[in-house]
C-alpha cells in the first residue's frame, strides 16, 4: 500500500514511527554535502550548466548559485516543518520529493554509481546503503505517483 | 520565482545577436532518478503532455540524453536552474 494518498485537498501521509524517527537523518546527509574536499555528492547536485564553456559556467554559477540555495533551504525547511505530519500541501509534498531526491542522488554519488551499468539495484543485498536508495526510491515513486494523479485534475 | 540576472557589460550588437539564437536544454541519462519522477518534473516544468513527458525520459534513458526545450539563452538558463534544482543533470548548448 502506497504510504501518500489525497485526502481532499492534501496529501495524506501513512509511514510507521521508525520511519519518522529516521527520516531527519535526510537532513543531517544534505547538511555535509559540500563540507569535505572534493565531494562526489557536491558535485552531482551543482552539475555544470556549460560542460565546455568554463567562462559561461562560471557566470552562470554567478547568477544562479544564491538562488539554488535559497530554493534548496525552503525545500528542506518545509521536509523538517512537516516530517512528522499526517497531511502535506502540494508544496510540502513538492519539497519532499526533492529532498528525497536530492538524498538518494548524494548518497549514489560517493557510492559511485554514475552510470545505468553500475547495476546497483543488482547489489541491493550486498549493501546496507544500496537498501536505503530503494527505500527512498519507494517513498519518492509513491509520492510522485500520488502527485502525477494531481497533475491531471489540475492540468 | 523571483530570477533577475543581471548582466553588467554593455551588450554589443554581435552579444546581442548571440543572445537572440534558441540554446537546447539538454537532459542527461543518470541512474538513480526514478523514470516516474523524470516525467513528472517534465510535466510540471515545462507543461508538455504525459505522451510527450513519457517520449522524452524514454530518450534520455535509452540515448543518454535528450533535447527538452529550446529557449532564448535566458529562459534555457531558467530552465536548466529549475531542472538543477529538480535533481536532474541538465545542460545547455547552442542549437
Amino acid at each position: 500500500m502506497s504510504p501518500f494518498s489525497w485526502e481532499g485537498s492534501s496529501i495524506r501521509v501513512e509511514l510507521g514511527p521508525d520511519e519518522r524517527l529516521f527520516l531527519p537523518a535526510l537532513m543531517v546527509l544534505l547538511g555535509r554535502v559540500g563540507q569535505r574536499a572534493e565531494d562526489p555528492a557536491a558535485e552531482r547536485l551543482d552539475p555544470p550548466a556549460y560542460e565546455d564553456d568554463a567562462a559561461a559556467d562560471a557566470e552562470y554559477r554567478r547568477l544562479i548559485a544564491g538562488e539554488l540555495e535559497a530554493a534548496r533551504t525552503t525545500d528542506r525547511d518545509r521536509f523538517a516543518a512537516t516530517v512528522g505530519a499526517d497531511q502535506l500541501s502540494r508544496d510540502d509534498a513538492e519539497s519532499w520529493l526533492r529532498v528525497l531526491g536530492d538524498a538518494r542522488l548524494a548518497l549514489a554519488a560517493r557510492k559511485g554509481i554514475v552510470r545505468d551499468e553500475d547495476g546497483w539495484e543488482e547489489r541491493i543485498g550486498d549493501d546496507p546503503e544500496l537498501g536505503m536508495l530503494a527505500y527512498l526510491g519507494f517513498l519518492q515513486g509513491s509520492l510522485v505517483e500520488a502527485l502525477a494523479a494531481g497533475l491531471e485534475t489540475t492540468a | 520565482m523571483t530570477l533577475a540576472p543581471e548582466r553588467t557589460d554593455e551588450p554589443s550588437i554581435d552579444d546581442a545577436t548571440i543572445t537572440a539564437l534558441p540554446w537546447n536544454v539538454v537532459v542527461w541519462n543518470d541512474p538513480v532518478n526514478l523514470m516516474t519522477y523524470v516525467v513528472f518534473v517534465f510535466r510540471k516544468l515545462f507543461g508538455y503532455s504525459e505522451a510527450k513527458a513519457t517520449k522524452l525520459m524514454l530518450q534520455v534513458h535509452h540515448d543518454g540524453r535528450s533535447i527538452v526545450a529550446s529557449e532564448p539563452r535566458e529562459q534555457a538558463e531558467i530552465a536548466v536552474y529549475r531542472l538543477h534544482h529538480h535533481g536532474l543533470w541538465a545542460t545547455l548548448e547552442r542549437s
